[in-house]
């Protein structure tokens, strides 16, 4: 199924160089990131896999701008994270990032139509916009029937096909899922991660997947393997790529 | 944008209505007692106010507000008629006393015994019968709400009778004389008849009331009439700051409202605080997600603030209604607490210490939100 350390296929997405990142303070600080490089590419789906603690979470959130990188660099497509202040980071991300977390974090008052439509709403969209092109998303999911429920009312696949959708509701280019099919059956499992690769995945945006679901690594076009804070090694689905 | 924060903070609906108790009762008890405080300092110079026409008020140099009275010689009144610039003057008798009704009800009173000539100083609303009807032998003027205090339940008409110190006095006028600091029933005659009804020693002139020629102004001709006469001499305006300053200097009543209106705030502020501060806590995730999706810092704030905004709007709203509820049925023309109201500048300093009291209760919610780390969306993984 996979080769190791294959040639890179596109334009890089994200480019990380000798990243390093401590966690704690004081005597509690540790280096989870060790100088780490990495590249991910548009049109692709990345995975990010490593037992826990490895730093796959730290490093998603460093790639994100949510944190900030002690040493080393981060570019999302071609910009430079690190000379951009917090408010442009937040902008920055709020444009071309759309996050899909384990624990989801949809907004329990909002109704999944609402929800899906908050990054557009957050982008000063009109609200009437915003609320069509959540209509869509949800219709393009199956959700439609279940546009005017609130997350409470929904099963735990329809929250996360929810998030999906919000996620991709502002048609950002990089998408990070964060463990998106740790709390479901393998079924379940199988059914977000090709929506993922249904929905989101388009030749300008790159998908990056943090998981421990070895079930689910056929889905991937590359598969990122750390432990320690480091990439280790780099596995390509031989299969996707001649797909 | 708006929406969404508006149904993000109805979502936690035990919470909004903790926020709004909290602000509706700071808001109530504020306004209320505000009100109250307002409507007593403006009864201990309702006399002053209710002398229409009259300029200057003239006293003896003791005498520091309207209710401490230091009786002067009469002759006083005719050097006062004799400075330069004054228009007329009037002598004004001012007593505390208690009257009786012919069935042994006995309430105290404030009588005022008024020039026999022009019968300045007697409140110009009337009720029932003619100013000009005190001029009739033992006739007194009583206000509306004396009247129902002596005869409950009784329609109000003239000619009743009241004991005065074993004095004989009919009711021929009917006035809605605003009511006094402390006495139940406002009593208006002539000055002779008054002098009679409350025997004092050999000065009995309580007040001299005086007007400045025209085109002349109060303040300088009250200065002449201090100079000429070495008696105290005030304009209106003057005199009643006098009083109600001596009330606030003097007596415990700012202190205590100013207690109650501070507890109003504090505890307020700490129904609001906390629930806040648990609203924010609660709802940290939320805000993190969004500081997630881009929305940054300052804009978050914007966003809490304009929730904690509505809240403090809806519990503004319910608090001055409920305040304006009761002076609006409890503060009744014909009841104890008349005259008391709640002024627009009450309601409009209420809603500064509202917001005040929103903002302070929220500082300290507004550093966690500004501080949340968005990386704590990922924390229920750790």
């Amino acid at each position: 199924m996979s080769a190791t350390n294959p040639s890179p296929p596109g334009s890089p997405a994200i480019v990380c160089r000798e990243l390093v990142k401590y966690l704690g303070r004081r005597k509690f600080r540790s280096e989870v990131l060790h100088g780490l490089d990495l590249d991910v590419y548009a049109g692709q789906m990345t995975l990010l896999v490593g037992p826990s603690g490895c730093g796959k979470t730290t490093l998603i959130s460093t790639i994100a701008g949510i944190l900030k990188p002690d040493k080393g660099s981060v570019e999302l497509f071609g910009t430079a994270m690190a000379g951009l202040s917090r408010g442009r980071i937040t902008r920055f991300r709020g444009r071309n990032v759309g996050l899909v977390l384990q624990q989801l974090h949809l907004f329990p008052a909002l109704t999944a139509a609402e929800n899906v439509a908050v990054p557009l709403l957050v982008l000063r969209h009109e609200a009437r916009q915003a609320q069509a092109r959540a209509a869509t998303l949800l219709q393009e999911l199956g959700l439609a029937p279940h546009a005017d429920k609130y997350p409470r009312e929904l099963s735990v696949g329809e929250q996360q096909r929810v998030a999906i959708a919000r996620a991709i509701a502002h048609d950002p280019r990089l998408i990070i899922c964060d463990e998106p099919t740790a709390a479901l059956d393998a079924a379940s499992g199988r059914l977000v991660m090709q929506l993922l690769r249904d929905v989101t995945l388009k030749s300008d945006r790159a998908v990056l997947v943090v998981t421990h679901d070895h079930r689910i690594f056929g889905f991937a076009d590359r598969i990122i393997h750390m432990d320690d804070g480091r990439i280790t090694r780099i596995t390509v689905n031989s299969e996707r790529e001649a797909a | 944008m708006l929406s969404i924060v508006i149904k993000m903070l109805f979502g936690e609906r035990v919470k909004v209505l903790g926020l709004v108790f909290g602000v509706a009762f700071a808001t109530l008890l504020v306004a209320q007692q505000a009100g109250l405080f307002v409507g007593l300092m403006t009864r201990s110079q309702n006399v002053i106010a209710d002398a229409k026409d009259v300029d200057i008020w003239v006293m003896d140099p003791a005498v520091e507000y309207v209710d401490l009275i230091r009786p002067m010689r009469d002759t006083e009144l005719y050097r006062v008629r004799g400075v330069p610039g004054v228009a007329w003057a009037v002598p004004l008798f001012k007593a505390g006393t208690s009257v009786k009704t012919p069935d042994g009800r006995t309430k105290s009173a404030l009588l005022l015994g008024v020039d026999d000539a022009s019968l300045t100083g007697v409140s110009p609303r009337v009720v029932m019968g003619s100013i000009l009807d005190l001029r009739r032998p033992d006739a007194i003027a009583i206000d509306r709400v004396g009247f129902m205090q002596l005869w409950p339940g009784e329609p109000l008409q003239l000619g009743k009778t009241l004991d005065l110190n074993d004095r004989r006095a009919v009711v021929t006028v009917i006035t809605d004389a605003a009511p006094a600091f402390s006495a139940q029933v406002i009593i208006h005659t002539r000055y002779s008849q008054a002098v009679s009804f409350v025997p004092t020693g050999r000065n009995q002139l309580s007040f001299i009331l005086a007007k400045a020629a025209p085109d002349l102004d109060p303040v300088g001709v009250a200065r002449a009439i201090a100079a000429r006469t070495g008696l105290n001499a005030y304009t209106a305006e003057e005199f009643s700051s006098r009083t109600i300053r001596y009330y606030l200097k003097n007596t415990g009543i700012p202190i205590s409202f100013a207690t109650t209106i501070l507890l109003g705030i504090v505890v307020g502020s700490a129904i609001v605080g906390l629930t806040f501060n648990m609203f924010v806590t609660d709802n940290l995730a939320q805000y993190a997600m969004l500081k997630v999706i881009g929305v940054t810092g300052g804009r978050l704030i914007g966003l809490v603030l304009l929730q904690a905004a509505i809240v403090g709007l809806i519990g503004y709203a319910i608090g001055i209604g409920l305040a304006a509820l009761f002076f609006e049925y409890a503060c009744t023309p014909t009841s104890a607490l008349r005259g008391f109201n709640l002024p627009w500048w009450i309601a409009s300093g209420v809603a500064a210490s509202v917001a005040l009291l929103i903002v302070l209760s929220t500082l300290t919610s507004l550093g966690r939100v500004l501080f949340a780390q968005p990386a704590m969306v990922f924390w229920g993984k750790r």
